[in-house]
């Protein structure tokens, strides 16, 4: 299988299976099936098809597809962060904002400097950037996938109304995106959060688990920061270098066409040389990107998902300790006994029911993400070799040849 | 006496027709007997009483242009040594150059020639290479490295001395191994005698690595940081690369200018080859000058072949000068990866003792041990592609610049020999006109002077043509071996840079299977 040197159907499958091994438990309930069937991209928006086959008496039909939008994401996700019932679970991250404006700024600036360079090397940038344009589009489609998916997977989260209206409501949600306002009050509710969460972090908590995971969790989510960080930088430079590659290419190509002496055989052998090793670089880039860097961005934000569930846990129980002393207090003075008798029960409740939740999704959590690690490092290290032994025969060859001419 | 046949133009009286003969070397593919006047062009205009006849064999220099059959020049033993070389000094350094000429060679050279009569500098340069073949029986076997480089001295003083050392079997050095101490502006001072010896006879004199200011500044301020090492290590592979050229061309390897670099202990301080001295400023005039004059000398190119050629330097630079912008991007990229590399490797290690899972933190160790090792792999392969690819072409794009300065050299050869004609028949013009003038008494004298300006001019005009003929020869003999060099040169460092590729990749190969069963592992 020449992987290496075709942009094309290959690209989307392994995106499939990179970005969906990062949940691996998620195709094996027949019950609920979600996947984003086909997708469009027009001027500034995508539009996805959901595709849902269910077997569940929910639903009118057991299998119906929809038109979705980004912002029609964002709601849903959004939905389950201020349900109070899934204050105990960790919500699936939302997906990442589709982005082409690099794409397309780059594809602009290939159409100005059209007139000077040949029209070789015009139609071979093209093509690249052309085939980074398809990259980025299948990503962004993956992701909004797996998204689905989690939710479909998690045995609470796929009961939920809003979901079911997601998968099913064939017409507009006219959910419109944010505005102004709306994301000024984000960012202070954001603020609040975060001053709020560090004072509620400040609390000791008893159980050592929690405290553990609190530990664990805070020190691995700023290490996968980085490491996504720094990993995407490699890859982009490994793509630079992959590109120069290109350009070199063509410029040994020039030089063989125009060369008077006999050379011009042997730069020409080596401007295919270079055109065909560029092509396994560019998928090493790629596939760097895809089973290391978009392996820690994922982790990224589901630790964050995670944190979140800590931050909201220990706010409960904040709250049910602010209600035991505000028992005490009203005992004390013998007033309103019953109303903080039963804010206090409300409280314990709460906290207890996501103690307990939260317990559970941790774990899965670990699981999940040592599976996924698992997966992602074993492909990587056998694409990594499938293309370096690819090279080396490419270079191999080009030098039989070369020194079987002079 | 004459040679066998006739030389087309004698007792032609053609005219003044000074179109290079491209099939000169045709007219000698028999025997030469004597290598006496046998114009291979017309004949000069001078239709007075110096006979150009083939038998002169007076002090008058002879042209001639040999063919390649060069048995027969050893064949015949009747000439002396021809003892016009200072009178064709003059003429031949039309630039300034110091004092010792293109002629010194002759004298070491001379014992060996007495049986062969030597009146062009042309028969030199052949026979030159001709003894060294038959008489040396040497294989052209020279290496030299460029080594050790050591700080001499403390603050701006300081300069880096490089060691120069030679192996060779040639029997023209005195020793079979040797080698010296040399500083940068020593190597510069070479170039500069080089090539105001040979450049404006033709040669292709190899370029000296350029200056660098800042460079040297930081070396000399004692930085020693990556920078500096750096670009210590870039120059003295350029000026290994730099002598190896020099040597390589049998011609420059004879100068005993070079000889004196490579071997005797102590040398002369080149002190004008500093940038801000009176000879740098005299050589940036000089550039200036040259450059307008070139703008303005309009040749009648008469050799297709020439016109050509220029034409394909031209192109072969401007393409050498992209691909270099190519591979110096690719140089920047790769050492930015590998920085991005050793980075993430470290990341990962961290990130790998964060995570509670022991298996996964071990993997996530060997990923980081693994993203190091690439990092490494990286590092030395920017170094291949710099130093094996980038440099070489950096060096060629200098190399076209020499060639095209040859080629240059040649028009203003035959702007010389285009004015000495013009003054010529200017002169001839007034002596015309003084003879149909009749005045009697400031006559006699006045003819007299004309006469022997007339004379002067003829010799010069004729000079100008064997100069002519002379540097466009020279150049085509030239451009052939530097394109025969070009081409091995590409050919050997392509491969090798290929084979840097090669190893790049088995390494990566080696590593990511010894990861992978770590990855395996992780349960």
């Amino acid at each position: 299988m020449m992987e290496g040197l075709d942009d094309g159907p290959d690209f989307l499958s392994e995106e499939d299976r990179g970005l969906k091994a990062i949940n691996v438990d998620l195709q094996s309930d027949a019950a609920l099936q979600v996947d984003i069937s086909d997708a469009l991209s027009e001027r500034d928006k995508v539009k996805f098809t959901v595709h849902t086959k269910s077997s569940l008496p929910n639903f009118k039909q057991n299998e119906f597809s929809v038109v979705r939008q980004h912002e029609e994401f964002i709601w849903l996700h959004d939905s389950f962060v201020e349900n109070e019932d899934y204050a105990g679970y960790i919500i699936p991250p939302a997906p990442p904002r589709p982005d082409f404006d690099a794409s397309r700024e780059k594809l602009q600036k290939l159409g100005e400097g059209e007139g000077s360079m040949t029209k070789e090397e015009f139609t071979k940038m093209k093509q690249e950037l052309e085939a980074e344009y398809l990259a980025i589009f299948k990503k962004t489609v993956a992701m909004h996938e797996v998204f689905l998916c989690r939710v479909a997977a998690h045995p609470i989260l796929r009961k939920d109304l809003n979901f079911h209206v997601f998968l099913e409501y064939n017409q507009d949600l006219s959910v419109r995106g944010k505005n102004k306002k709306e994301k000024l009050e984000d960012f202070f509710k954001n603020m609040v959060k975060s001053a709020d969460g560090v004072i509620v972090s400040g609390v000791k908590d008893v159980d050592d688990f929690f405290e553990h995971e609190r530990t664990f969790l805070l020190e691995y989510h700023n290490r996968v920061k980085d490491a996504s960080a720094k990993s995407d930088r490699m890859t982009r430079s490994h793509k630079s270098a992959a590109d120069d590659y290109n350009r070199i290419g063509s410029s040994l190509y020039a030089l063989g066409t125009q060369d008077s002496t006999d050379i011009c055989k042997f730069f020409l052998k080596v401007s295919e040389l270079f055109d065909k090793t560029r092509k396994i670089e560019a998928r090493v880039s790629a596939d760097e990107d895809l089973k290391l860097s978009d392996l820690l961005k994922y982790y990224l934000r589901e630790s964050q998902a995670a944190k979140d569930l800590l931050y909201r846990r220990s706010r409960s129980l904040v709250d049910y300790e602010n209600a035991n002393k505000a028992l005490d207090k009203a005992r004390a003075k013998n007033k309103d006994v019953l109303q903080a008798e039963m804010s206090q029960q409300l409280c314990c409740q709460k906290f207890e029911k996501i103690s307990e939740s939260a317990k559970q999704e941790l774990i899965d959590f670990k699981t999940r993400r040592v599976a996924a690690f698992r997966k992602n490092l074993v492909e990587l290290a056998e694409l990594e070799l499938k293309h370096a032994k690819g090279n080396l025969q490419l270079l191999q060859n080009c030098l039989a040849v070369l020194n079987g001419d002079t | 006496m004459a040679a066998e046949r006739e030389p087309p133009p004698l007792g032609d009286g053609k005219p003044s027709d000074f179109e290079e003969q491209e099939e000169g070397e045709d007219l000698f593919t028999s025997t030469v007997s004597t290598l006496e006047s046998i114009p291979s062009s017309p004949e000069p205009i001078s239709l007075l009483a110096e006979d150009v006849s083939t038998n002169s064999n007076g002090p008058k220099p002879a042209e001639v242009v040999l063919d390649d059959d060069r048995e027969d020049l050893f064949a015949e033993a009747t000439e002396e040594v021809s003892l016009d070389s200072p009178e064709r000094e003059p003429i031949l350094s039309s630039e300034p150059s110091p004092a010792v000429t293109p002629v010194t060679p002759t004298t070491l050279i001379a014992p060996r020639i007495e049986s062969k009569s030597m009146s062009a500098p042309v028969i030199f340069d052949r026979s030159r290479e001709e003894i060294e073949e038959e008489t040396n029986g040497d294989v052209f076997d020279i290496e030299i490295g460029v080594s050790d480089p050591e700080k001499v001295g403390d603050g701006m003083n300081a300069y880096m001395a490089y060691r120069v050392t030679t192996k060779t079997s040639l029997s023209m050095f005195s020793k079979s191994e040797f080698s010296v101490k040399r500083r940068f502006s020593d190597f510069l001072g070479l170039h500069s005698k080089l090539a105001s010896k040979y450049l404006h006879v033709g040669y292709i004199v190899p370029p000296a690595p350029e200056k660098s200011i800042v460079g040297m500044t930081k070396v000399k301020v004692g930085k020693e940081d990556l920078s500096s090492t750096e670009f210590v290590e870039k120059r003295r592979a350029a000026l290994e690369r730099y002598l190896q050229r020099t040597v390589k061309h049998p011609t420059l390897l004879q100068d005993p200018d070079l000889r004196q670099f490579l071997e005797s202990s102590e040398l002369p301080r080149a002190v004008n080859t500093q940038a801000l001295s009176g000879a740098g400023i005299l050589r940036m005039v000089n550039k200036a000058a040259d450059a307008v004059n070139k703008m303005t000398i309009k040749m009648n190119e008469s050799d297709a072949w020439f016109e050509e050629k220029q034409q394909q330097f031209e192109n072969l630079d401007q393409q050498l000068r992209k691909l270099h912008a190519h591979v110096e991007a690719l140089v920047c990229h790769r050492k930015e990866l590998s920085a991005n590399t050793a980075a993430f490797a470290k990341s990962a290690a961290m990130l790998g003792n964060s995570e509670d899972h022991t298996a996964l933190s071990r993997a996530l160790s060997q990923l980081a041990e693994v993203e190091e090792k690439i990092d490494q792999l990286h590092q030395e392969q920017a170094f291949a592609d710099f130093y094996l690819f980038s440099e070489l072409l950096s060096d060629y794009i200098r190399l076209i610049a020499a060639v095209k300065g040859v080629f240059d050299h040649r028009m203003k050869c035959w702007q010389k020999w285009e004015d000495a004609q013009i003054t010529l028949l200017k002169k001839r013009e007034t002596e015309a006109k003084m003879m149909v003038a009749n005045k009697p008494d400031k006559i006699q004298q006045a003819k007299n002077e004309i006469r022997e300006e007339i004379e002067e001019w003829e010799a010069k005009v004729q000079q100008g043509e064997r100069d002519f003929e002379q540097i466009s020869k020279t150049i085509r003999k030239e451009v052939g071996r530097f394109e025969k060099e070009r081409v091995k040169d590409f050919k050997t460092v392509i491969i090798k840079y290929l084979e840097s590729l090669v190893q790049t990749q088995q390494q990566l190969i080696k590593y990511w299977e010894a990861f992978l069963p770590e990855a395996k592992a992780i349960a």
